[in-house]
């Protein structure tokens, strides 16, 4: 079994700053450059989730999830809060956003947390539409008109394969109902 | 396969997979959206993989978890031994004596109370202001613009042991950091000297970079750079053993570590 670095952080230890940002530095950044408009966006909302994730640490209960899961629930919710703040986006930008667009396909990861693992094996059972849909929505912060828009599909198929797409994943992923959430272990965060 | 859902669940799930979208209604906290969040961040991060963050964005991070370790440890310090424990211990009986009998006046009480702040006053006043973290302070120089970061490479000395390390200097601030690993403790009449290398004064000495001593080889150590003249162009960095009480110039007879030739 792999130490806990976040009770180690929120006991103030600077080697566990060191080791965490080794283990999930690449895999936050990896989202907040797909989720994000320009690299600059990318760096501050990268930088906003690790300092909330700081904060945080001392809510983090192992018995209730992973780190991995802890985390990433937050750089989600972080990088939500950035995207509604800011406005959906006119499709022309996402046009302009070659480079966001263009990074790499799930399949092609290596070294892949074990749950992160589970999800990415999930996510190949899915149908492949169902797949596509919640990779530019939960990937790429895509909203359902851009989704609509850029793979041809009317709007309401665009939220049927999402919903269908994420019930089908929480049953293979196997989310217990006792299961509290990562961003709400001891107290939880906004 | 029924095409339809009930449209509360619906609902849940548009408000997980497109909470991003300024429409969007929030979720509705429930066991079963939590199971969906999880399940989204999961994918989320099953999409994202993995890219090595820009250097200059790493050390930003490397710098805020450091600065929150330190302010963390100094919260968890003052609540171990902070100023509450402290006063208890300079009032001795003030809580026992109040619960064994009744307050016989207005004017005692208000007095103690007085004396338990001015000595609460007392104790954050002459309390020693926290020592600088050079890790924070290296990590913070490092995420602003300019800066140079230079590896160390063993000087011809046998005193250089394994040494590892790097130098971090800020020519707009005029101030650095040392980092060493593996350089071997010498004796106590002895300290470590650093000079620097000013590529704008190439007829002059290298400039007196301050004394240090190092007690744990095998452990990492970081010593502020204390030049004593000011740097115009930093062209390299050479750490010297000399006599304890330092050198003007050094005759360069035991060079344990350079940086930048």
């Amino acid at each position: 079994m792999t130490d806990l670095l976040l009770p180690q952080i929120a006991a103030g230890e600077p080697a566990a700053i060191d080791k965490f940002l080794a283990k999930y530095s690449s895999m936050v950044w990896g989202l907040a450059r797909r989720f994000c408009r320009s690299a600059e966006d990318a760096e501050d909302a990268t930088q906003d989730i690790f300092v909330d994730v700081w904060r945080s640490a001392e809510r983090f209960d192992p018995d209730a999830g992973s780190e991995v899961t802890f985390l990433m629930t937050i750089a989600r919710r972080r990088l939500i809060d950035r995207a509604r703040r800011q406005g959906r986006r006119p499709a022309t930008d996402l046009l302009e956003d070659a480079g966001t667009i263009a990074a790499p396909a799930a399949k092609d990861h290596v070294e892949l947390h074990d749950e992160v693992q589970r999800a990415h094996d999930a996510l190949a059972q899915l149908r492949p539409e169902q797949r596509e849909v919640l990779d530019l929505a939960l990937g790429h912060g895509r909203t359902h008109q851009e989704i609509a828009a850029s793979i041809g599909i009317p709007l309401g198929t665009v939220k049927s394969h999402a919903r269908r797409g994420l019930i089908r994943l929480r049953e293979m992923l196997g989310v217990s109902n006792d299961d509290q959430p990562a961003d709400q272990q001891k107290g939880g965060v906004s | 396969m029924n095409d339809h859902l009930d449209p509360q669940l619906e609902l849940m799930l548009d408000a997980v997979v497109f909470a991003h979208e300024a429409e969007q209604q929030p979720r509705v906290e429930s066991p079963q959206s939590r199971e969906f969040e999880r399940a989204a961040a999961l994918a989320a991060a099953a999409f994202a993989g993995a890219e090595e963050p820009p250097k200059a964005l790493a050390n930003r991070l490397a710098a805020s978890g450091l600065q929150f370790c330190a302010e963390r440890r100094r919260t968890l310090a003052n609540a171990d031994g902070g100023a509450r424990p402290r006063l208890a211990s300079t009032t001795p009986g003030f809580v026992t004596g109040a619960d064994r009998a009744p307050r016989r006046s207005g004017t005692l009480f208000g007095f103690l109370t007085g004396l338990a702040a001015a000595l609460l006053i007392w104790f954050f006043a002459t309390k020693p202001p926290a020592p600088v973290d050079l890790s924070v302070a290296r990590q913070q120089l490092l995420a602003s613009s300019g800066v140079q970061q230079l590896e160390w490479k063993a000087g011809p000395s046998p005193l250089s042991g394994a040494v590892k390390g790097d130098v971090v200097w800020s020519e707009a601030e005029q101030t650095g950091y040392l980092t060493f690993e593996g350089l071997p403790p010498v004796g106590p009449e002895q300290r470590f000297q650093l000079w620097i290398v000013d590529g704008a004064r190439k007829d002059s000495d290298p400039v007196d970079g301050g004394l240090f001593a190092i007690t744990d080889a095998a452990g990492r150590t970081i010593v502020p750079i204390d030049a004593k003249l000011p740097v115009a162009k930093a062209a390299a960095f050479v750490v010297t053993v000399e006599d304890k009480a330092g050198v003007v110039v050094s005759k360069q007879k035991h060079v344990v570590a350079i940086a930048g030739l």
